[in-house]
């Protein structure tokens, strides 16, 4: 089990609301800890506006809090369990996405069949943003 | 750095018109239960392509089988022994095993090509075809999973018999005509074909005939033919219409059918819907959820929408529309919980809404709030646990076993006792309960004396606050457990939840509460003192004292984590028609969010006794009782016969006392009277004293003696039974 809780939403204080930033730690927490033998750095990230935001592009509302992954095993967890591990009000699982729905606040995990580029930005790990499917908000 | 991003107002998740689900059914297009109609004598029916969608067994059961095979096998395909239809596509060709499953060949098609029709007449044939579904392991046989039917019914009409099917119009009176509608007539050689009035007819080889005197218009034509049926401008005279049966007669000379065009004529646009909620109920691998239909009485085209855990039969439409199918995604697709969304129609007379409620349930269905506090005597938390049936779980152990380890702590310190206890529970009809509350509530401590907290009198209590003990902290592990060994199977769920005795309080803010069940503004005068129990699980709770509204100021009240604290609260400087409020919220000044106890200030009275009791959580409660009181004693003696100088005397050897405190309420709120329900079922009450000891009660009961009816207040007179440990003391006060 992982020593302490992941928690660097928080701390880049990312969300000017607290709660949100509290609901991401969890989420990534609660994935890298029931996943410990995927590697999280090369197989999850923030994706859509956030992660452009994080890599400079400008500053804008943010529609959803939007990650992916390329790995079957780790998307199988977010698929069956983490709606339950992290509490969301609602989790309806998509062939390729997960929506979480939480008090005031929307989440979702991409499936991708890659992740090619990642960047890594005060802790965050991104995909890089001219890799992220133009779909995504 | 800090980016305090914002949330828009209007969020959106990414994608919302593709909700190709993870999880798929087994569906059919089609739908299930297809009828195929064709004329003896006349050609035969087109080949019926069936779309076919396979439930998701790699999904269920990758951990069971290494190999999902699938065979089609037709049922009741003959006609006096000679097959009415073949069946084609991916599934039915494979051979050996089956149909391989794999990730990507889950849609196919499968064709039932019809044939020697002329076997059978005028009746039908109900036909089907099983898909059975197999697992397989390496160097093992195939294992029956499941079977999933397809239904078609294979109808065939006479060759002197005929056949029509009526059709439908909407119609708002000064609108355009709606467009005129198909109708088959199925019928050899000559033949007539008659509409009542306000109806035409026309197109096919149909030539009009004549009008009876009724209205009713006769064509003649030859042979299958599809006509157009259109309202006559004469309908609108009619005015308002609801199902008007135009009726239709089809006749051949040797046979007649008759259907009818129905015409629902309005005079201004409406909408109505029906039913106006919904609720689903879904146990996840057990139970899907089954369908509800909604009715739309409406005219034109409407359109609905709907949450995407739902899908709906028909989105979009036009006129009024009986039997929509509604019903949640298969609940593999989503998490347990509870849904509710609202499914919207909107046509042009404005938009209605049907509320939806969905719950989803695993085998395992807790009810319990998980990592957090519950109550021990909250039914809501009754745990509700179920085993699926079927073939691929019939090596479930057939019973539930609940291992449960119980720190449980004392009052006024730190200190916990471990209990440890394994129970097992048997399936009825493959579902039971457990409570674990009421399980838990019995390894919790009582109150026995005023000492267990640590004081025996007001002037003890330090700082004014009592402490009670911790919220128990329970371990829990759950296991389907086999019936003979009561090994336990794989399946098993591991969580952690902390109890409080008692009914679930109302008054809770994230993570803290007051904890009381009775949820009324108390009675006190400026004599009383009296207790505010909390729970405080996190550091940032403060307690803020309003007297008429207005703040005087607040102290922290966290002490540890899960810890139960009562606040000993008095009134000294409390004038008579005070309201006294203590807010429990989240911060030190004055705040919006908040859950709050009031104290109404009444007059005092000619006597202060405070009388004390636990109350079902465990906790102290303090009630100033300000009327009168009395104590009544009785001497029983003991005595014996003993004879003395040839006479017998009556000579008494012990005394026995007992003691009965009557003590009068004062006038209390009428609301007040849960305080006296929870005192009389008290195991156990004191007359607490400033400076004194504390004299022991056992509560008996109560007498209502006087009520001010215009002010809702009442005064009970209570009977308690003075405890024998204070049979020698002065119990004067």
């Amino acid at each position: 089990m992982a020593s302490s809780n992941y928690n660097n939403f928080t701390v880049e204080k990312l969300f000017s609301n607290e709660n949100f930033n509290i609901i991401c730690n969890r989420i990534v927490d609660r994935i890298r800890v029931n996943n410990p033998s995927i590697d999280l750095n090369t197989h999850f990230a923030i994706t859509g506006s956030v992660s452009k935001i994080l890599q400079g592009d400008s500053v804008k509302d943010i529609l959803v809090m939007p990650f992916i992954t390329s790995n079957n095993l780790l998307f199988n967890y977010i698929a069956s369990n983490l709606g339950r591990d992290v509490n969301a009000q609602e989790a309806i699982v998509f062939k390729n996405r997960v929506h979480l729905t939480f008090k005031d606040f929307l989440v979702e995990v991409h499936l991708a069949e890659n992740l090619n580029r990642l960047v890594q930005v005060n802790n965050f790990n991104l995909q890089h943003k001219d890799d992220v499917p133009s779909e995504i908000n | 750095m800090a980016y305090n991003l914002d949330t828009s107002n209007n969020q959106q998740y990414s994608n919302t018109t593709d909700t190709n689900t993870q999880f798929q059914d087994w569906s059919f297009v089609p739908g299930n239960f297809h009828d195929v109609i064709s004329f003896i004598g006349g050609s035969v029916p087109d080949d019926l392509d069936v779309s076919t969608i396979v439930k998701d067994y790699l999904v269920l059961f990758s951990n069971q089988y290494d190999q999902i095979f699938i065979k089609a096998i037709p049922n009741f395909t003959f006609s006096n022994g000679i097959e009415i239809y073949e069946l084609s596509g991916a599934i039915p060709d494979a051979t050996g095993n089956g149909y391989l499953l794999e990730q990507n060949n889950q849609e196919t098609v499968t064709t039932f090509s019809f044939q020697n029709l002329d076997t059978f007449s005028d009746s039908y044939i109900n036909s089907r075809v099983d898909f059975k579904v197999f697992g397989k392991n390496s160097n093992e046989a195939l294992e029956l999973i499941e079977v999933e039917s397809y239904y078609i019914r294979v109808r065939r009409i006479d060759y002197n018999d005929v056949f029509i099917i009526g059709t439908e119009f909407f119609h708002l009176i000064g609108n355009n005509f709606p467009e005129p509608k198909d109708l088959y007539l199925y019928v050899n050689g000559d033949f007539t074909v008659s509409v009542k009035e306000h109806v035409n007819l026309s197109g096919g080889n149909l030539v009009y005939q004549f009008t009876a005197p009724d209205g009713t218009k006769t064509y003649s034509g030859t042979n299958f033919q599809i006509v157009q049926a259109s309202l006559a401008e004469s309908i609108e005279s009619l005015g308002e219409l609801l199902s008007y049966q135009a009726v239709l007669t089809l006749d051949n000379g040797v046979n007649s059918k008759q259907d009818a065009v129905v015409v629902n004529q309005y005079a201004q646009p409406f909408l109505d819907i029906s039913p106006q909620a919904m609720s689903f109920f879904a146990i996840k691998e057990i139970q899907e959820s089954g369908d509800r239909f909604l009715s739309i009485e409406t005219y034109g085209p409407w359109t609905i929408t709907h949450p995407l855990w739902l899908t709906v039969s028909q989105t979009s439409g036009e006129h009024s529309q009986n039997l929509i199918s509604v019903k949640p995604i298969h609940s593999l697709n989503l998490s347990e919980g509870e849904y509710s969304g609202t499914l919207s129609v909107s046509s042009q007379a404005g938009t209605k809404e049907v509320l939806i409620k969905h719950k989803v349930v695993g085998r395992f269905d807790l009810n319990l709030d998980i990592d957090d506090i519950n109550f021990t005597k909250d039914r809501e938390t009754i745990s509700r646990f179920y085993r699926p049936t079927g073939i691929a779980f019939s090596q479930l152990g057939q019973r539930i076993g609940f291992q449960i380890n119980s720190r449980v702590y004392d009052y006024n310190v730190p200190v916990f006792n471990e209990f440890s206890a394994f129970h097992i529970k048997s399936f009825i009809n493959n579902k039971t309960d457990f409570f674990f509350g009421k399980i838990v509530e019995q390894l919790m401590p009582s109150i026995n004396s005023l000492n267990q907290l640590g004081f025996v009198n007001f002037s003890e209590i330090s700082n004014n606050i009592i402490r009670y003990y911790n919220a128990s902290d329970n371990q829990v592990n759950i296991n389907y457990v086999d019936d003979s060994s009561l090994n336990a199977d794989e399946y098993s769920e591991n969580f952690n939840v902390f109890f409080i005795k008692g009914r679930k309080p109302q008054r809770i803010l994230n993570g803290s509460g007051i904890i009381s069940f009775i949820n009324e503004p108390l009675r006190v005068t400026k004599n009383s003192k009296t207790i505010l129990n909390i729970l405080n699980r996190f550091n940032d709770v403060y307690l803020s004292k309003y007297i008429n509204g207005v703040f005087q100021g607040s102290i922290p009240t966290f002490l540890n984590t899960n810890e139960l604290i009562g606040h000993l609260l008095e009134f000294n400087d409390a004038v008579e028609g005070d309201i006294y409020e203590y807010r429990l919220s989240h911060s030190q000044e004055p705040s919006e969010d908040f859950i709050s106890q009031k104290y109404l200030v009444f007059p005092e009275n000619k006597q202060s006794v405070h009388i004390g009791w636990e109350d079902e959580h465990g906790l102290l409660q303090i009630l100033e009782f300000t009327g009168d009181y009395k104590i009544e004693n009785e001497i029983t003696g003991i005595t014996s016969e003993t004879f003395q100088e040839y006479l017998v005397r009556l000579k008494r050897f012990k005394n026995t006392q007992s003691s009965t405190l009557f003590a009068d309420t004062g006038f209390i709120l009428k609301s007040n009277q849960e305080y006296i329900t929870s005192l009389l079922g008290a195991d156990i009450a004191w007359v607490i004293f400033d400076n004194t000891k504390e004299i022991e009660l056992i509560p008996k009961n109560k007498k209502l003696v006087a009520t001010d009816s215009d002010k809702e207040l009442y005064a009970y007179e209570i009977e308690f039974t003075i405890n024998k440990q204070h049979e020698l003391e002065n119990i004067t006060f």
